[in-house]
């Protein structure tokens, strides 16, 4: 299986946590990211992550683990850093689906 | 990579963890009520939002772990987005606002697009969305589009609601608000007592 990730297409918006912290999309605001058990995602919750400590979201996003994320989701290979949740979400395709219906 | 994600300008943002529905499949049950844990995080400041904002072109209040409507300030932030020309989006089923709160919100930014969480006819849907008032959230909507707002109702189809659609969709075609139909991805298992039973249903699930 290889993951397809959303996060990756730039119409998917970026999460936030009311934790204070910004993620890669809303799916991974799970109480494992935060309990270390998410792989490479939950790197992005760290405390000098958190929006109080620092500038801009540039600066967020500049950082080893935001780049260290982005090479975990577009490797070929599911590893150990791979978070549970991107592979539920863009590798088994768990999501919900809408349909407008008189848009 | 960092040119990559720069590129992205969009952010769906939690801006509280407060929420006075406990609907059935929402994280905040399942990852933490129903294991003993309160819902952690804080009802973001002026001072964090204004930090945030200049950064995205769209905004979209839907709540990973609450409802927009949990933090008072909602209607600053959304003076703040019509001001910086943000475009914006809330998504809301919670209803312990009083009225007059969400006529204040819908003049702070006409701009905004509302979307509305009604799980099947007004008087059921707090079967799946508990505590909450569809009937005033129905109201709530009709007059978010009357007052010129861009209005959707999503419907989440539940073994509850599966026969009322049609009749649903008439409702919203009524009121003129745009009706969308979940297919959602959060059901357990095929013995989850929330999940649809028609075939034509079924087959478009998870």
């Amino acid at each position: 299986m290889k993951l397809r990730p959303d996060c990756t297409k730039l119409d998917k918006k970026f999460g936030w946590s009311a934790q204070g912290y910004l993620l890669p999309c809303c799916w991974c605001d799970l109480k494992s990211t935060f309990d270390n058990k998410q792989g490479a995602l939950s790197e992005l919750v760290k405390e000098h992550l958190h929006i109080d400590k620092v500038q801009s979201i540039d600066e967020v996003l500049d950082t080893p683990e935001w780049k260290n994320f982005y090479k975990v989701i577009t490797n070929d290979k599911i590893t150990n850093e791979t978070p549970e949740v991107c592979i539920r979400h863009c590798g088994q395709g768990m999501r919900s689906i809408r349909v407008k219906e008189n848009d | 990579m960092a040119e990559f994600f720069n590129l992205k300008r969009g952010l769906n943002i939690d801006i509280s963890f407060r929420c006075p529905l406990e609907c059935y499949a929402c994280d905040r049950q399942r990852g933490y009520r129903n294991k003993g844990f309160s819902v952690p995080g804080q009802d973001m400041t002026i001072e964090q939002f204004e930090k945030i904002i200049h950064c995205f072109h769209k905004i979209s209040f839907a709540g990973n772990l609450s409802d927009p409507t949990g933090n008072k300030k909602l209607i600053d932030f959304l003076k703040i987005c019509y001001e910086h020309k943000k475009s914006t989006h809330i998504m809301t089923a919670a209803t312990h606002r009083p009225f007059d709160w969400y006529i204040k919100a819908f003049e702070a930014n006409p701009k905004a697009r509302w979307t509305f969480g009604i799980d099947g006819l007004p008087e059921e849907s707090c079967l799946y969305r508990i505590n909450q008032d569809g009937e005033k959230l129905f109201n709530i909507m009709k007059t978010c589009r009357k007052m010129g707002l861009q209005t959707k109702w999503q419907y989440i189809i539940f073994k509850y609601n599966e026969d009322h659609i049609e009749q649903a969709k008439q409702l919203a075609k009524d009121i003129d608000v745009v009706f969308e139909l979940v297919y959602s991805g959060r059901f357990s298992s095929v013995t989850d007592p929330y999940r649809p039973t028609k075939n034509e249903i079924t087959t478009r699930l998870y």
